[in-house]
């Protein structure tokens, strides 16, 4: 526990936290550019940029410490005429095939977390010294024996908001060109002076 | 595999992808007039690079719908794809052209049925004994074959309603035209 402590301290304070800073200044792009401009395209693009902020923070969570790409490796499919060549005993099994491989991505990413409450079971620490494990690992994205995997659900989550993102943009972009013929401008101020215009008009006759 | 363990997640994006196009369709409707197609026909250097790399792109496409059951992959990215290569086709070419290929009756079809064919497999498995979208129940000797025949279908209509939905906004932005000024 206390090494998970450690671990987490030092990240904190050393270099792997610059994703923060890359996430912090493209956020504050996209408010800059919702806020400040007129131009309802550019407020459509500063929406965007916020997001995509937001997807990257989420992103950048998932990684996990030597994890590889979040589908499973050749050496870690569960057999079930033959025990697994790896101390990697997995409960799940007879769920089919792909119910358990995901089943064993999971529990893998679950082992690899930075959290400190993120693993369950406690016989398992896989940040045990990184340069230990790097020296007596075979593969560059093993620990302690296991294949790290990174943590898929945060993208799975993002590829949500991927998907809304695209189909709002496509609606706010829809909303300015009907703006634009009706109004024939699409800076906000003008929009406003044309409606002002329009009701002291009605008030007057 | 996205769909076996976030079938209803996955179901409410493609619901997502269909109301957007919807609204578009709504918002910007059918031109008034005659259709304006400002688009005139380019280069011919720009037409004839872009038939070469249709094909390519509509295999590549077609290579991430089927291998979304193992990998990487799937229906969103794989109706993006395809959608890119008709707009491509319509970019070098005119939108008219386009339309041709696919023509806008048709696409809008296909918009629903994508999503029709990812609730029918649901309600197919209910109707197998099962759960709404638990594949297993589509074979219950086998429910390794379920699930990949679950998962082949529901990813097509994915592929579907996500092409047709990404055609369908583009012609009614290219359609539009310049009316105002």
């Amino acid at each position: 526990m206390n090494i998970l402590l450690a671990t987490s301290t030092t990240a904190m304070s050393g270099e792997g936290v610059y994703n923060y800073g890359l996430v912090i200044f493209l956020m504050m792009t996209g408010l800059y550019l919702v806020l400040a401009k007129g131009n309802m395209i550019k407020s459509v693009i500063g929406l965007n940029i916020f997001q995509v902020s937001v997807i990257m923070f989420y992103v950048s969570m998932g990684r996990v410490e030597h994890g590889t790409a979040p589908i499973l490796l050749e050496q870690d499919l569960p057999h079930h005429d033959s025990e697994h060549g790896h101390d990697n005993h997995d409960d799940s099994e007879d769920h089919g095939l792909l119910q358990t491989r995901s089943d064993v991505a999971l529990a893998s990413t679950a082992d690899g977390n930075h959290d400190a409450d993120g693993g369950t079971d406690s016989d398992v620490h896989p940040q045990a010294h990184p340069e230990d494990t790097e020296a007596n690992s075979p593969s560059l994205h093993t620990v302690d024996g296991r294949t790290a995997y990174s943590n898929p659900l945060p993208h799975v989550l993002m590829l949500t908001a991927i998907v809304v993102g695209v189909a709002t943009t496509a609606l706010a972009l829809a909303l300015v060109v009907r703006i634009r013929e009706y109004y024939e401008t699409i800076e906000e101020d003008i929009v406003d002076a044309i409606e002002n215009r329009l009701q002291k008009e009605e008030a007057q006759s | 595999m996205l769909a076996s363990y976030r079938g209803f997640d996955t179901l409410g994006e493609t619901t997502v992808v269909l109301t957007a196009a919807v609204a578009v369709m709504l918002l910007l409707g059918r031109p008034k007039e005659e259709e304006h197609d400002l688009s005139k026909s380019p280069d011919p250097i720009i037409e004839v690079g872009a038939k070469m790399l249709i094909p390519y792109i509509l295999l590549f496409a077609l290579y991430v719908q089927f291998h979304g059951d193992f990998g990487p992959g799937g229906g969103f990215q794989a109706g993006v794809m395809f959608a890119a290569a008709y707009i491509l086709h319509a970019l070098s070419g005119t939108v008219r052209s386009a339309q041709e290929a696919a023509s806008e009756n048709v696409v809008e079809k296909l918009i629903p049925l994508g999503v029709l064919l990812y609730a029918a497999v649901g309600v197919w498995c209910v109707l197998k004994g099962g759960n709404f979208l638990e594949y297993n129940a589509l074979d219950p000797e086998h429910p390794a074959h379920g699930q990949h025949l679950g998962i082949l279908l529901v990813e097509l209509g994915v592929g579907i309603t996500v092409f047709s939905a990404m055609l369908m906004i583009f012609y009614k932005f290219a359609l539009r035209g310049r009316e105002v000024r």
